[in-house]
């Protein structure tokens, strides 16, 4: 890099996206903690391996295609549909084929060094939206999935769909932005609906665990082993999203030119390159956290588990139009959209005998579609994107049905679907449910059997040389 | 002899690439995508293999009954006991 200001943007670029993707690692933390705090203690140690192990297989997949597939998909699916001004094709990219130098250790791109500094940091940034992604699948299938089907599940939504979500619809050139205006500045959609749609698809054709329904079809409620786990586990999910929150933002960016001005205008922006602050950010995460969390405290009665939920759910409901809410808009966009996610919940546990663990398909699936409906009035005739202002009439504006349509693609076009697919082929393979046998005895009997022998072992052995030293 | 740079004292700005063996990113991205699928056919035939010798065991309804307890044991102490007595 030859200037110091060029330098120290760049520079600085490539700290602020680090910094979100250390916050953001504490989102798996959380998620880790809260499904082991709410499984039983017969299956605490397969729960934590399962959700663990995303991190390794969805990081080298994310390196091997995910990547590619962010930059080079935003057309639509290469071969099969596309839309212009560039239909059928893969877009030519030269930095996130997994082969690619500036996926690995570079000095200096095309000279002035900017994409050697900043795809790494960018493609982790994106990596740990890839680990949120199948977290959240992960807490509705305690108890009860095999770890491999599972590992399985969570490459196909943690490095392909979510990410052909993210390329048509987060993409400041996607087709979804371009033909529906479609906006969803924090992933309301992107990965919350995606996530909540997939976990339901696994859901229908896994089962529930095993007495979770009476025999006329009541739900039991089946108690997480420890609460506080479960309540730290939430508190940490939270702190990470705020990291969540600020990796969705350019941090510095000239827009003066996209916007037809003569002059420079630096801003932070969002993901679709549209001016916005951190301070606006900051403001709306928090009030709509409040009104999540002031409104499941009502609705809930109190209850702990579905209160902390709900303030999760609001700010994900909210996060579609967050880059451009009042915060007090925000607040009540996260206060309406929990009841109805609360009562879907209940509804569809009842009616379907669909067994959500953690009521992920409610608070990320149903919590982002709601959130997406809403901003489409709350937002209509709002530029979707920064092209659209460069390219008047190329690009859409948000409308109630370009955001209804988005929403529909991320449920059930790329979550639900191939979701159902996968688990319909894994369970014909026997390869997706835990034996009933040894659901009932507990899994970490069955994958840590050599744990508790050794226990043993050690504990006699202990005793043995305590008693030789004539300590007892 | 070098498997990357040779020297720092050169233009900065006509240094690409870090990492040694440049050249072999085909061969690298190649070798990564088999060792992944690799390792999803040892684990998936790991946990079958478990999961199978475990599923027979519990025929024995005594045995599923003592798991039972051994699972819903309150301490590691308590877990190694029932353990030892119960399989």
């Amino acid at each position: 890099m030859e200037d110091q200001l060029g330098a120290l943007t760049t520079i600085f670029t490539e700290v602020y996206y680090w910094i979100t993707v250390v916050f953001m690692f504490l989102i798996h933390v959380g998620f880790c903690m809260y499904e082991v705090g709410a499984s039983r203690r017969k299956n605490m140690m397969h729960t934590l391996m399962k959700n663990t192990m995303v991190i390794p297989l969805v990081t080298i997949t994310f390196f091997f295609f995910g990547w590619y597939i962010y930059f080079s998909w935003h057309n639509g699916i290469p071969g099969i549909i596309g839309a212009d001004p560039a239909p059928y094709g893969l877009t030519d990219i030269n930095w996130a084929a997994p082969w690619s130098p500036l996926m690995g250790s570079t000095l200096s791109s095309e000279g002035d060094g900017y994409w050697s500094h900043i795809n790494g940091v960018f493609w982790a940034a994106f990596l740990l939206f890839s680990w949120t992604a199948a977290s959240i699948v992960s807490g509705a299938v305690i108890e009860r999935i095999r770890s491999g089907a599972f590992w399985i599940l969570a490459v196909v939504i943690g490095s392909f769909t979510w990410i052909i979500d993210a390329a048509w619809g987060w993409h400041p050139d996607g087709w979804m932005i371009r033909e529906l205006g479609y906006h969803d500045a924090y992933a309301s959609g992107v990965i919350h609906a995606i996530a909540g749609g997939f976990a339901l698809g696994v859901l229908v054709v896994l089962g529930p665990r095993i007495g979770k329904f009476a025999a006329d079809g009541t739900p039991r409620n089946i108690v997480p082993h420890n609460p506080w786990l479960v309540t730290v586990g939430l508190f940490l999910i939270y702190t990470g999203f705020w990291g969540f929150y600020v990796a969705c933002n350019i941090p510095i960016l000239d827009v003066g030119a996209m916007a037809g001005m003569e002059g420079s205008f630096f801003s932070t922006t969002n993901i679709y390159l549209t001016p916005t602050t951190t301070s606006a950010i900051t403001f709306n995460f928090l009030m709509s956290l409040s009104g999540g969390l002031l409104m499941g405290y009502l609705v809930s009665k109190g209850d702990a588990f579905w209160t902390y939920s709900s303030g999760l759910g609001g700010v994900i409901a909210a996060s579609a139009g967050n880059d451009l809410y009042h915060p007090i808009q925000a607040m009540f966009v996260a206060a309406v959209a929990v009841p109805i996610f609360y009562w879907m919940h209940s509804w569809v546990e009842r009616t379907f005998k669909i067994d959500d663990a953690v009521g992920a398909v409610a608070v990320h699936g149903y919590a982002g579609v709601i959130g997406l409906l809403i901003s489409g009035f709350m937002l209509w005739g709002y530029p979707a994107s920064m092209y659209a202002e460069s390219a008047p009439g190329v690009i859409a504006t948000i409308s109630p049905w370009g955001q209804a349509a988005g929403a529909f693609i991320m449920f059930f076009v790329l979550g639900f679907a191939p979701a159902w697919i996968v688990s319909k082929i894994l369970s014909a393979l026997g390869m997706l449910r835990i034996p009933e046998r040894i659901e009932v005895a507990g899994l970490d009997l069955s994958e840590f059997h050599g744990r508790y022998l050794d226990e043993a072992d050690v504990s006699a052995a202990e005793e043995e040389e305590a008693r030789r030293l004539g300590l007892i | 002899m070098s498997t990357g740079l040779e020297t720092w004292n050169t233009n900065l700005f006509e240094v690409v690439e870090l990492y040694p063996f440049v050249g072999s990113e085909y061969v690298l991205a190649f070798c990564g995508l088999g060792a992944w699928l690799i390792w999803h056919y040892l684990q998936i035939r790991m946990e079958n293999k478990a999961l199978a010798e475990e599923d027979a065991l519990f025929q024995d309804k005594a045995k599923l009954a003592a798991a039972r307890k051994l699972s819903n044991a309150e301490t590691v102490a308590e877990t190694a006991k029932a353990h030892v007595n119960g399989l």
